[in-house]
């Protein structure tokens, strides 16, 4: 457990003394966030009372936990795949599998910084929506923190899956960027669920962040306790511990597989 | 049952790519304590032959182990005792410094923080590289970054030593560290196994020397006679 710790805080220390390297990319990736949410305030003012979506207000401070929660899906679902494709491109891949070190260790350690900064990111884009007139925060922390922990092991457990695929094929990041898009679509990030078709509807309780933004809104804009959220928790959970184990080994199977057509390295 | 349990074995090792057939059936022995130099001419299969004891590629058939460890059942045990060095200046992470970089494999091979700060530093001064340590890998001349590369192979004092091509782009002095450094790994107790297509350059450090031809490995001498 330690041994994975170090693993994980030597890579996301890596990557931030890298991201430094890149300052002004660096800059402007925190500030990226701030457009789409701004966007969605000014949507927010053209949206009417009685509207789908509630009032103007109800419908920003929904979007603010969507625009949030979607920044912690995208950088954990592409990161671990991203960070492969990297690794195979600069030619660090091959070394990195010659060291002693577990390859669900490294799989986190690809995985965290970019993790942190999108919670980070999260926090910020909180922060930021409040002078924007987002009101009625009312957070349950214990379910904040719970929520966030199980919807992180269920996304980067897609990302592995995605990390998998690089090994094995050489490419996946279009299939993520496609997956974290199609997740978005169908489960209330920016709209709610009630407005899709019936057919699609079907297609959201069969996404885990469908689960997430309802539990995610329920502890920050409600303040429910984690027994009041157990129906969705519960739902994320059952998806933590298929998904994370499954990956893992899906991982590892790639990585033996790429070992034994001699294609680590190959890009 | 293999007879040596330390050092690195080879045992009808065969490994073909895309239909090619690059060793066939290959045998060998490099003894603990022993530098031993493998020549072949490019696209004999020296690469691969070291790749396959570094467990980033898995033979066909055949048998490789590391101090008696199965590369293809035991490759974290194999990883724990290798120390690798290919003829890929892209290994290094070119944004980071030479010496973030020594550190961090430092830390990923399970070097204690504080004991990898002297390992690291010892590292850098045994191959002249201390001045230069902290600049950024993208801004070291060629023979520079080889020569870090050769280092890191050095980090966690590992029990075999896999090293390819290592006086590519050195000049004399470059030359004469890097010898003085697998040496010295040598007389520690390590298995140094070397892969070059110009044995000239290695020979006289070498306490055996091998070819490798048509996918299989003959001492020097074998084919040296048979006008090779």
């Amino acid at each position: 457990m330690t041994r994975t710790l170090e693993i994980i805080r030597i890579f996301a220390l890596k990557d931030f003394r890298v991201a430094l390297t890149y300052r002004l990319s660096f800059v402007l990736g925190i500030f990226a966030a701030f457009y789409g949410l701004i966007s969605f305030f000014f949507i927010s003012r053209v949206i009417g009372n009685g509207a789908k979506v509630g009032t103007p207000a109800e419908y920003f401070r929904f979007i603010v936990v969507g625009v949030a929660m979607s920044s912690i899906l995208r950088a954990s679902v592409t990161t671990a795949s991203s960070n492969v494709r990297r690794e195979q491109l600069e030619g660090t891949l091959e070394i990195l599998a010659a060291q002693p070190i577990p390859m669900y260790a490294l799989a986190l350690g690809w995985s965290a910084l970019p993790v942190i900064e999108a919670v980070l990111d999260g926090l910020i884009t909180i922060a930021v929506a409040i002078p924007l007139g987002f009101s009625g925060l009312s957070p349950d922390w214990i379910s904040v923190i719970l929520v966030l922990l199980v919807s992180v092991a269920v996304f980067l457990a897609i990302g592995f899956f995605g990390a998998a695929l690089v090994l094995a094929i050489q490419q996946g990041g279009g299939i993520m960027g496609f997956v974290v898009g199609a997740l978005a679509l169908v489960s209330g990030v920016v709209f709610p669920i009630s407005v899709l078709p019936a057919p699609v509807q079907v297609l959201s309780e069969l996404s885990p962040l469908t689960y997430s933004l309802r539990a995610m809104r329920g502890a920050l804009l409600s303040g429910q306790s984690p027994t009041e959220l157990w129906g969705s928790l519960s739902v994320l959970l059952l998806f933590a511990v298929v998904l994370l184990p499954l990956s893992l080994l899906v991982l590892a199977g790639c990585f033996r597989y790429a070992r034994a057509r001699g294609t680590l390295a190959r890009f | 049952m293999l007879s040596e349990p330390s050092g690195l074995q080879a045992r009808d090792l065969s490994r073909s790519f895309a239909g090619r057939a690059v060793l066939r059936g290959l045998n060998l022995d490099v003894r603990a304590g022993c530098l031993t130099v493998l020549e072949g001419a490019n696209g004999a299969g020296k690469t691969t032959l070291l790749r396959i004891f570094a467990t980033i590629v898995l033979p066909d058939e055949g048998d490789a182990r590391v101090d008696g460890f199965d590369v293809m059942r035991h490759g974290a045990r194999v990883r724990e005792r290798i120390g690798v060095a290919f003829v890929n200046e892209r290994s290094l992470f070119w944004r980071l410094s030479g010496e973030e970089n020594l550190r961090l494999f430092a830390r990923a091979r399970g070097v204690p923080r504080q004991a990898s700060r002297r390992h690291v530093d010892e590292l850098l001064e045994e191959l002249d590289l201390t001045e230069i340590a902290p600049r950024r890998v993208v801004d070291l001349s060629a023979g520079q970054r080889q020569r870090l590369i050769i280092a890191r192979a050095g980090l966690g004092n590992p029990t075999a030593l896999l090293i390819d091509e290592p006086l590519r782009g050195l000049d004399d002095a470059g030359i004469a560290m890097i010898n003085g450094f697998l040496r010295r790994r040598a007389q520690g107790g390590a298995a140094v196994l070397i892969a070059t297509p110009k044995a000239d350059e290695l020979g006289a450090e070498a306490d055996v020397m091998l070819r490798l031809r048509d996918g299989a490995v003959a001492p020097w001498h074998e084919t040296d006679e048979s006008g090779a």
